[in-house]
């Protein structure tokens, strides 16, 4: 899928955009500060109802403003679609399909897949295990839409938990723990499932993704570890019960619960090492970059290729790496590379497009 | 006025504001008439010491229809969901209200709901099977898990509606085709 159009309203620095993309790929040249990131961040709310900067709705609005409107018009193999996101002091976030309104803002999801790396990416692999689930979550929501109905499910089921621990002292009525417990492990287990089929799916791509981009000279393995002890055999459902009934006096001290997937890791090995811990700045910015092209390639395989949004990518890495990176945007599909200036980018080829960003407003390059 | 408005079930602000403007360009007596009937049908409404419904009579009418079968009992959230039951005429059982579900977070447990008053009615001996109608909302499904595990050791079966009603969707608003059809699906619990 490409997108064809962007329009925005009121979206950051910009009060009133309209943008044709190119098919291929698209350059984005700009001084710091001029909108560059904006530009991409419009791209994955209009696609994904949110930010990727976690920012809240009301900061994306341009200053003095109380609403913001996002429209994509993107076209793929089997159809096009225009998505609308738009935000309103008061009312909140709504999206439209084709200009019929959405039941909730989750639904744009999978309509028009998107994947931005961005220099934040890096806190896939160096902070906490909630970056990498929130990879996985995301990444499943587009693969299977009623993943977001078991994932919000989960996590009401797990607040109630919570409360009743909370509330009890750690030591709830047997029967209501109980069903608490059952009803944990009936959203969870299959919570755990779903994410471990799909790590499965993406050690089919990562090792040859990582060794593309740093030259051949690294192995990456993503390790799912559940927040569940699930021994090799036997049933995962009595095996998350178990876990919880052992977990029972820890929940009592720390009031929360213990064991499930809210818990989950995901260790990633470079070269056998945790890259958290050892690897190199620019190691784990190349590890950062494998997972996200996984991501590429993994949605790519639910039939329709993918936008790839490139935020500042070119910094930081050597230039080994860097020309790996460019072989990787001889990708059949549409992609955005942001950059302060075109040194360093690769040469344009005859259907690349370059812009100028600034002032609110892109202008395409002459020549 | 408006503050109290807004204390009603899905009347926001703007709504209470509407509300407000309007029955105070009404003529006196209207709404004098008005605050009568709300009084009249407040002070003569109270729980049905069986069912626990809501109702004008002691027992209520369902309760007291003796064509009505004994051997089923209907479990459901809210009043409105005994009158969505009843729209689909599939169910010729009793029905219990509980007034609720279980809900750690909004402070809600088990003996705030009208579940002492269903095990007291099971102890009569004449119900066979408790058809639990909660939402399959969460904390419907958490509710209905705790009615089984109290009601199956009194050798009563139970079951709960088949999950044809959308999730996160409400009894009350089901349509009759899709009750009818949740109430013949229903499975064991
Ligand atoms: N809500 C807003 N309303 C108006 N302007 C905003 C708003 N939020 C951010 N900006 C402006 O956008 C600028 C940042 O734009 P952006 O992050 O897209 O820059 P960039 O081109 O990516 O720069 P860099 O090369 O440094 O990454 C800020 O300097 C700020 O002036
Ligand atoms: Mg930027
Ligand atoms: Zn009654």
């Amino acid at each position: 899928m490409w997108i064809q159009q962007v329009h925005l309203t009121n979206f950051r620095n910009y009060p009133r955009l309209g943008l044709e993309l190119a098919p291929g790929r698209n350059y984005l040249f700009g001084p710091n500060g001029a909108g560059k990131t904006n530009l991409l961040e419009a791209i994955r709310v209009g696609a994904h109802g949110r930010s990727h900067r976690g920012a809240q709705d009301a900061e994306l609005a341009r200053w003095g403003t109380a609403a913001f409107r996002v429209r994509l018009k993107a076209a793929g193999s089997r159809r096009s679609v225009e998505l609308e996101v738009t935000w309103e002091q008061g009312t909140g976030k709504r999206a439209t399909l084709d200009r019929a309104p959405l039941p909730r803002l989750a639904d744009v999801l999978g309509q028009v897949p998107v994947v931005i790396f961005s220099p934040q990416d890096l806190d896939l692999v160096q902070s906490g295990p909630v970056f990498r689930r929130r990879y996985l979550d995301l990444l499943l929501c587009q693969v299977r839409p009623a993943y977001y109905d078991q994932w919000l499910e989960y996590q009401r089921v797990l607040a109630q938990r919570n409360k009743l621990l909370r509330a009890t002292g750690g030591t709830p009525p047997p029967k209501e723990q109980e069903v608490w417990d059952s009803q944990l492990v009936a959203t969870g287990g299959p919570l755990i499932e779903d994410r471990r089929r799909l790590v499965a799916s993406l050690n089919e791509v990562v090792p040859g993704l990582q060794a593309a981009v740093a030259g051949g000279r690294e192995d990456l393995q993503v390790e799912y570890r559940p927040g569940v002890l699930l021994p090799p055999a036997g049933d995962p459902a009595e095996a998350f019960h178990r876990h919880l009934v052992r977990a029972r006096p820890l929940e009592r001290r720390r009031g929360t619960t213990m064991a499930g997937p809210h818990r989950d890791e995901l260790v990633l090995r470079l070269d056998g090492r945790d890259a958290r811990a050892t690897a190199s700045q620019g190691q784990q910015r190349t590890v950062a970059l494998a997972l996200k092209l996984a991501e590429v390639e993994l949605l790519r395989r639910q039939g329709e290729e993918p936008v790839l949004l490139l935020d500042d990518v070119f910094s930081e890495l050597d230039p080994g790496r860097r020309g790996a990176l460019l072989r990787l945007l001889e990708r059949p599909g549409q992609t955005l590379v942001t950059a302060a200036a075109p040194d360093g980018v690769p040469p344009a080829r005859g259907d690349d497009r370059a812009y100028q960003v600034g002032g609110g407003h892109i202008n395409r390059c002459q020549g | 006025m408006i503050q109290e408005l807004t204390r009603l079930p899905g009347v926001g602000p703007k709504t209470a504001q509407r509300l407000a403007f309007f029955l105070l360009a009404q003529p006196i007596a209207d709404v004098q008439s008005l605050a009568e009937a709300l009084l009249r049908a407040r002070q003569n409404t109270r729980q049905c010491g069986v069912c626990c419904n809501l109702t004008e009579e002691d027992p209520c009418p369902l309760c007291s229809d003796s064509r009505r079968d004994r051997d089923a009992i209907c479990v459901v959230e809210r009043p409105a969901d005994v009158q969505a039951v009843e729209r689909t005429r599939d169910f010729h059982g009793r029905y219990h209200v509980l007034h609720g579900v279980i809900s750690p977070l909004e402070g809600v447990g088990p003996e705030d709901i009208r579940l002492a008053e269903l095990l007291r009615r099971l102890g009569e001996g004449t119900c066979r099977e408790v058809i639990v109608a909660t939402n399959p909302s969460v904390e419907g499904e958490a509710t209905a898990m705790y009615i089984a595990r109290l009601v199956k050791p009194l050798g009563i079966r139970v079951t709960r509606l088949a999950s044809g009603l959308p999730a996160g969707g409400d009894l009350e608003y089901a349509d009759q085709v899709t009750l009818s059809r949740a109430l013949q699906g229903r499975r064991e619990l």
